[in-house]
């Protein structure tokens, strides 16, 4: 069953009270809130996610309204995860962003058993493209754009790599649009679709890009990478793809992973072996037609 | 004296006690303790028992997941405690000062059993008083800092503590907490380390440790007089894990404990420490040992602290705290300051807590 | 130390005749990168970027052992092996990477 099957009205009763349990590629996920606003956006951004069944999930989190000493006329909400806040509470209308980030969080903390990169990535023809996130690399919005073009997503956050078998397990979460990025992709991506948008927080206004039906239900196929891409976004620049030093590519990975130091030996071992099979490409680029005309080139080649 | 415990909490007991019995666990029931073994820091210690028991590959593989991870985390924690005590050693190489390895460092050191899978984010040394100017200098020089913290906690440091703010490497990440002695000066139990630090005995690697009563000393007086007692069941598992072991290796070894705590005056935390022990986890203690101790906590203290100590150590439901647990705690977090500090001291201290959790930010 | 004049005889001995020796080398794992090294220490859980002049002084020193090199014994290797024009810097900048393997942990100093 997955969410969308499930009536709003009782998905609003069921989120209150015993809370949805979702499963968001490997990781499953309990969310519980009280707050109705949070509950429509979850059943409609969620919509296809499988609701898990017989199964353990690994987080539990809940989203619940906060009274303010200090704002008792504003509304606030706390994350929750097994029954402690990670973080301040945030405005009720963040709601949605404070849950995202806040499992995006957890995730970052607790996983170890996969290798996890900042990276988003896509598949195509069977083989991985990672997008490593670095200041500048629109790496939402050029994920957007790939997996609305015939790119499979993986992710738009974590690069999860099984250290043994060197595959990537897809996790496609909604992908967070910031600022600009929001009206470039309603122009350019019309089916795209997109969240409300959410206004003053931390990283300005956000949209969040539910992932496509297709997408979620293909998330237990696994794949390897070929290419690694560090994209940078730079306004009015030509687009540029530029091969990158194996070294380079070593150290800029290794240091954008959430838990390299923490497996120590085997992520030494795994990143060596990915940077040894894959192509490492820099790559500047302006706009989305050139930028998926190259995509396309780079993994037709293959 | 017989336990009784709410039913999440005989569930995570069951689980490390006996923990073939995982095997039998519904999801339900793996769900929750898997949250109580997280929030009690004891998954690495869940992980480890079942992989000695080679029984990882019998319960669901989301479970392996979460254990795997933590597993990992608890590893490199340790490979980065023991990184940092053979920096420590580098630095410290021309000055000819004894270094005690205190709590998790030292339970590897002295291979005890429960050791491995334990998680600890710091390194802690004891060195002599006299010598901890020097030691402190040399390790500034050496590349290591001061962990920011405020003038008021530096002052409550220096002045009252039992350890001076901790160290870290610039480069690394690993906290060092250099204690001078194992109790707070202020505590009406002075604790002469002298005496420790002459008995200290060198593990197998040549490191110094406590030697074994005196290790079980500290670790009770860490639980009974340090702390607050919450979410400790971990700290009570390596008391327990402590008094099998060494007994099983000394057959003398009830005997020295019970004196070398009448000896340093230590009988109150003692006492506690092996009824607890006792209690929670049947360790095999010989009846009527804690009634040799010179110091005894009164019967009325022990009836109080017999409602509120189980219900400190082990975790509150993730979903649904019973209130009287969390009463509990409040009484067992005020008790920690008043045996800490003397009066006069103790007030203005909770006030500045307390003051610190209305400033947001803290 | 001034910089650009010859060191006095003493203040030069001073250092090169520093000694050295590796530290558990046979636990690292050296990867190449077309000249440039990814080396992981298990012990101290670090990943270190180092160029080639690095990490051969790491494989003289421990071709030696037991023996322990002074910092004038690998000067005059790397000075042989990658054919330098030296000059009164290099011997410090030699010592002062020694000196940063000690403080990682990568060598000692025998004194």
């Amino acid at each position: 069953m997955i969410v969308e099957q499930i009536p709003v009205d009782q998905f609003i009763a069921q989120l209150s009270h015993s809370g949805i349990r979702v499963k968001l590629g490997p990781i499953n996920v309990l969310i519980r809130t009280e707050v109705p606003q949070l509950a429509k956006q979850l059943h409609f951004l969620y919509a296809y996610y499988d609701i898990v069944e017989n199964e353990i999930v690994d987080i539990h989190t809940h989203v619940l309204p906060k009274f303010s000493f200090n704002n008792p006329f504003s509304s606030f909400v706390r994350f929750t995860v097994d029954g402690q806040s990670p973080f301040p509470p945030f405005p009720a209308d963040q709601a949605l962003a404070a849950l995202e980030w806040g499992i995006n969080l957890v995730i970052a903390v607790r996983v170890n058993h996969l290798l996890m990169f900042h990276s988003a990535a896509v598949e195509r023809n069977g083989s991985l493209i990672l997008l490593p996130a670095w200041p500048g690399s629109g790496k939402t919005t050029l994920c957007t754009a790939l997996i609305h073009r015939g790119y499979r997503l993986f992710s738009d956050e974590f690069g999860l790599m099984d250290p043994i078998s060197d595959f990537f397990t897809p996790i496609p979460r909604l992908m967070p649009l910031k600022n600009q990025s929001i009206q470039v992709i309603r122009d350019y991506l019309p089916e795209a679709v997109l969240g409300e948008e959410i206004y003053n927080t931390q990283k300005g206004t956000i949209a969040h890009v539910r992932p496509p039906r297709d997408h979620i239900f293909k998330t237990d196929q696994v794949a390897r990478a070929k290419w690694i891409i560090f994209p940078k976004w730079t306004a009015n620049a030509p687009l540029k793809l530029e091969p990158l030093a194996q070294s380079e590519a070593f150290l800029l990975l290794a240091s954008n992973s959430f838990n390299y130091e923490i497996l120590g030996e085997s992520a030494f071992r795994a990143v060596t072996r990915l940077i040894r099979k894959c192509q490492c490409y820099q790559l500047v680029y302006s706009d989305l037609d050139s930028a998926l005309a190259m995509f396309n080139k780079l993994t037709d080649e293959a | 004296m017989k336990l009784s415990l709410s039913s999440h909490h005989q569930l995570l007991l069951d689980a490390l006690i006996n923990p073939s019995t995982l095997t039998q666990y519904t999801y339900a029931q793996w769900e929750l303790l898997l949250r109580l073994a997280r929030k009690v820091k004891l998954l690495g210690f869940l992980a480890v028992e079942l992989e000695r028991r080679k029984l990882l590959d019998t319960i669901p593989v989301r479970v392996v997941s979460q254990l795997r991870s933590s597993l990992i985390r608890a590893n490199k924690q340790q490979q980065l405690a023991f990184w940092e005590l053979d920096r420590i050693n580098w630095a410290l190489k021309s000055i000819r000062v004894p270094i005690i390895v205190l709590k998790g460092v030292a339970y590897q050191l002295a291979k005890l059993p429960t050791a491995e899978g334990r998680f600890f984010v710091d390194l802690d040394i004891l060195v002599p008083k006299d010598d901890l100017d020097q030691v402190e200098k040399a390790l500034l020089k050496e590349g290591w800092k001061h962990r920011e913290i405020s003038a008021y906690d530096e002052h409550y440091y220096r002045a009252w503590s039992h350890e001076i703010p901790a160290l870290i490497h610039q480069e690394r990440e690993t906290e060092i907490d250099i204690h001078h002695t194992i109790s707070p000066i202020t505590s009406k139990i002075k604790i002469d380390s002298r005496l420790l630090i002459d008995a200290a005995i060198a593990s197998q690697s040549g490191h110094k440790i406590l030697n074994p009563t005196d290790m079980a000393l500290h670790c009770v007086v860490n639980l009974f007089q340090n702390n607050d007692l919450v979410d400790n069941l971990r700290d009570l598992l390596d008391l327990h894990d402590q008094l099998q072991y060494f007994a099983s290796h000394d057959s003398a070894f009830w005997n020295k404990l019970i004196e070398r705590a009448n000896q340093l005056r230590l009988g109150h935390s003692l006492y506690y420490g092996m009824q607890y022990s006792r209690l929670i986890f049947q360790t095999a203690i010989p009846e009527n040992t804690e009634q040799r101790l010179i110091q005894k906590p009164s019967v009325v203290s022990q009836l109080i602290m017999r409602q509120l100590v189980p219900l400190a150590l082990f975790p509150l439901h993730p979903d649904k705290a019973s209130k009287r647990a969390k009463f509990a705690r409040f009484l067992l977090y005020l008790r920690s300051h008043w045996i800490r500090m003397p009066f006069y001291l103790l007030i203005p201290h909770l006030l500045y807590k307390t003051m610190l959790r209305f400033k947001p930010g803290k | 130390m001034v910089e650009g004049f010859y060191p006095t005889q003493a203040h030069y001995s001073s250092f090169v005749e520093e000694c050295w020796k590796t530290l558990n080398y046979g636990s690292l794992i050296i990867e190449e990168w077309d000249g440039e090294f990814t080396v992981f220490q298990p012990d101290a859980g670090k990943t270190h970027y180092l160029n080639e002049m690095s990490v051969q002084i790491l494989i003289y020193i421990e071709n030696n052992a037991p023996a322990a090199l002074s910092t004038a014994d690998i000067c005059d290797y790397l000075v042989k092996k990658f054919q330098l024009q030296t000059d009164t810097a290099f011997p410090k900048q030699i010592n002062k990477t020694l000196r940063r393997f000690d403080e990682l942990g990568l060598v000692k100093q025998i004194s």
